[in-house]
């Protein structure tokens, strides 16, 4: 009884305050705009490794606009892009150097893009720097702002794979084991065979 | 000739003398073939012994359990004692020193060894356990006419934590018995009493969380306040629903009463927002969560919600409440099926196969906002008189409310920190972790229709264990669908709401993806072709964010691949918004990645 009972004190309690749940479904619309949007400004993919590209697409800006999208890198580490660049004892903060791979220009943090005639853009962006990438595009005329991370993975290691080693030798070891022991035993019940059987040939004549 | 007879005499001698050895060899093989036989002859009739014992106790226990559900006080005492007997016996079948050689042989050793942890365990839980759940007499406990005995609440927390410290330690004991070269039968035996204590362990531990926070909660030292959320899901958020209505709730020495009741809508919106949003948070879901009530719970990180929402009331009414408690339809019709229908004034009576329907679908289509509005204050005064008046089955009650709060129905956030700390991570905090030991994917919707459509939509999804990576880090599969079986016609304007997908009765979700704690979403495919992604980061997950347009009869389909953390090990859980048609889930899984 009683460990229900604890139980049951508790949800009687949550009863008790369920019950207006039935009034809660009802509500008028509340005023328009509350509504969210589709994400304004996508990638097609939202995880690369260094060396591929991502293609941006901003949707909903300004007819023939410029947008500015600027890049800011946090490290992979630091999962927050753009909060926590590192910083020396005295403040100063330590610039992130770029790894490089076989581009010699390192991808420029700020560009911008031109929306066609329907707000829309297009561009692809190859980062050089690993970690978090986060765009923030800025439209000059209609002001509207959207943004989208990017997370860039160091070059993975050549793919080597691992054999299955099992979590354990002792079954093996155990077969071979008895595989072993009876293989000594075959052998030796041979040698006293034929030993017995030489002897007894001999004897015979 | 005569060499030949010195020889003759020899081999003979040589034969005689093979003969011995062969004989000695025998005899000596016999001791050692019957020493052996007749140890495992002892080790067999003592785990028969075991056996018999054991299978005694799970009887018993079954017995055990039934009778505390049912309050049968008596027969119970009696059940326990003959249980702790079997457990007894079973355990020292099992741990005498023929055993305990044969645990160390070859083959079979580690099956006695298993079958020893687990009349260990039943016989630990038999001893530390049940006594003490039988013993602490809650009988004073029920509540009654709303109120609760808050003092004896608290008189039987430090019980119940030592319960709960018990049920632990057999568990994490229990867990550490490799499985992998078991035979069926046992094998068989210590999943399904793993199984049996982790039900247990979650039982004891909400107990023991719920004795420790509770009092306090009630009001047993000062009165308290808080706001009771509806959440509806036929308007998806990422925590379930949009907040619709709220009632100020008091609670005071054990006692719970409504105060004052109120819409969202009477809090309209705000301009200024009520809080500046962390950078991170504004990326993923602009300044809405801090403008309108109805976009509180774009983040499926429930304190966040309950804060925002706190402050909107404040705002509007000048009530500093003490915590949020949120609920939804569907964990009412689960608390329906326990009670029975019940009959509402002035509209459809409510019961629980189609109280989701009424609530949710029925209304909006039948009434007017007025009609609407009189029918669910009646409703929810109904529902509040069952509850006190009918005579539950307290059986059917707890699974209702375990279901809802498994099903994340069911959120509570205190202001108080060191109330939330007591609640930590419970599936009923609503806390979105940033460290995990097992990886979890989130899955969450907010609607993008601004239409009450929500009832429609059925989700189904698929997490798949995929590669390990050189790095600890794991890819999962996530195949998720959604399927819409909403009408191309005939839905009046207040389900249809805002339209903002074109054609009002297609749905449109925005799906918010979350990679496990310090993973990665990689990229995500809709209907097989690659997805426009938006998104960021929230709680050290990163967020791929999907629009997907559903039509009346459609179904599509999206498949995401995400990496996981570091450092996380066992079977990935899912974290879904609960929908008004509940999910379809499947995992399934791999063998870890150090094997």
């Amino acid at each position: 009884m009683r460990l229900s009972r604890i139980l049951m004190a508790l949800t009687v309690g949550l009863a008790i305050v369920a019950a207006p749940t039935a009034a809660g479904a009802s509500q008028p619309q509340p005023p328009p705009g509350y509504v969210p949007q589709p994400p304004a400004l996508t990638l097609n993919r939202t995880t690369i490794v260094i060396g591929e590209s991502v293609v941006l697409t901003g949707t909903g800006f300004g007819p023939n606009e410029t947008v500015d999208i600027d890049v800011s890198v946090a490290p992979l580490a630091a999962s927050v892009p753009g909060q926590a660049p590192a910083r020396r004892s005295d403040g100063s903060t330590v610039a992130m150097a770029a790894v490089a791979y076989a581009q010699p220009q390192p991808a420029p943090h700020h560009f911008t893009a031109q929306t066609n005639a329907a707000g829309r853009f297009t561009v692809t962006y190859r980062p050089t720097d690993v970690g978090h990438l986060t765009f923030t595009a800025t439209g000059r005329e209609s002001g509207r702002t959207a943004s989208a991370t990017l997370t860039v993975l160091p070059k993975k290691q050549p793919p080597h794979h691992l054999p299955v080693t099992g979590d354990s030798m002792s079954t093996p070891l155990k077969v071979g084991g008895g595989l072993v022991g009876a293989g000594a035993v075959l052998m030796l019940g041979s040698l006293v065979w034929r030993r017995r059987n030489r002897f007894g040939m001999g004897s015979t004549r | 000739m005569a060499e030949s007879g010195v020889s003759r005499r020899g081999r003979r001698r040589l034969r005689r003398r093979t003969r011995t050895r062969i004989r000695r060899t025998l005899l000596a093989g016999l001791v050692v073939g019957s020493l052996l036989l007749a140890g495992a002859g002892w080790v067999g009739f003592r785990g028969w012994q075991a056996r018999s014992h054991l299978l005694n106790a799970a009887g018993l226990a079954r017995e055990l359990s039934a009778q505390i559900v049912g309050g049968d006080t008596a027969r119970a005492q009696r059940t326990l004692a003959a249980l702790q007997e079997q457990a007894g016996a079973a355990r020292d079948a099992t741990g005498d020193p023929g055993w305990r050689l044969g645990q160390r042989s070859p083959y079979a050793g580690d099956d006695l060894g298993a079958v020893r942890q687990i009349a260990v365990a039943i016989d630990d839980l038999a001893r530390r356990a049940f006594p003490t759940l039988l013993r602490a007499d809650l009988a004073t406990l029920v509540p009654k006419e709303g109120r609760l005995d808050v003092g004896r609440l608290r008189a039987v927390s430090p019980e119940l934590t030592d319960v709960n410290a018990a049920v632990r330690e057999t568990r994490t004991r229990l867990d550490a018995v490799p499985t992998a070269n078991l035979v069926g039968q046992v094998r068989t035996a210590l999943t399904e009493l793993r199984a049996e204590i982790d039900r247990l362990a979650g039982l004891t531990g909400a107990a023991d969380q719920g004795a420790r926070v509770l009092p306090s909660l009630l009001g047993a030292d000062g009165r308290r306040t808080y706001l009771l959320v509806s959440q509806n899901p036929a308007e998806l958020r990422a925590t379930g629903g949009m907040f619709g209505a709220y009632a100020v709730i008091r609670a005071d020495g054990g006692r719970v009463e409504i105060v004052t009741q109120g819409s969202a809508v009477d809090l309209s919106q705000f301009d200024p927002p009520v809080a500046t949003l962390p950078d991170e948070t504004r990326r993923l879901y602009t300044d809405l969560p801090a403008i309108y009530p109805a976009d509180v719970n774009l983040t499926p990180h429930f304190p966040t919600a309950a804060k925002l929402y706190r402050e909107m009331v404040r705002l509007r009414t000048g009530t500093t409440v003490d915590g949020v408690l949120a609920v939804d339809p569907v964990a009412l019709s689960y608390l329906l099926a326990a009670t029975g229908p019940v009959t509402v004034p002035g509209g459809p009576r409510l019961a629980a196969d189609t109280v989701v329907r009424t609530l949710l679908s029925d209304t909006y289509q039948t009434m007017g906002l007025k009609e609407q509005d009189a029918y669910y204050a009646a409703a929810a005064a109904a529902v509040f008189n069952a509850f006190l008046a009918a005579k539950v089955d307290q059986k059917a009650v707890l699974s209702a409310f375990d279901r809802s709060i498994t099903e994340r129905r069911i959120l509570f956030w205190s202001a108080r920190s060191e109330e939330q700390r007591i609640l930590g991570a419970s599936r009923v905090s609503g806390i979105l972790p940033e460290q995990e030991s097992t990886p979890t994917v989130g899955v969450f919707f907010n609607d993008g229709s601004g239409a009450k459509l929500g009832y429609y939509l059925s989700p189904t999804a698929t997490l798949t264990v995929g590669d390990c990576q050189d790095d600890g880090r794991r890819e999962l599969h996530l195949r998720l669908t959604l399927h819409s079986s909403a009408p191309t016609s005939g839905l009046t304007k207040s389900v249809l709401g805002a339209g903002k997908a074109g054609n009002p009765y297609i749905i449109r979700t925005l799906v918010y993806l979350f990679s496990p704690a310090g993973g990665a979403v990689l990229r995500a495919r809709l209907d097989g072709a690659a997805a426009a992604l938006g998104g960021g980061f929230e709680r050290r997950r990163q967020v791929a964010v999907a629009n997907v347009e559903v039509p009346p009869g459609a179904t599509r389909t999206v498949d995401v691949d995400v990496l996981t953390g570091r450092n996380t090990a066992g079977t990935p859980e899912l974290w879904l918004t609960p929908t008004a048609t509940p999910w379809t889930t499947q995992i399934v899984p791999a063998s870890s990645c150090n094997q």
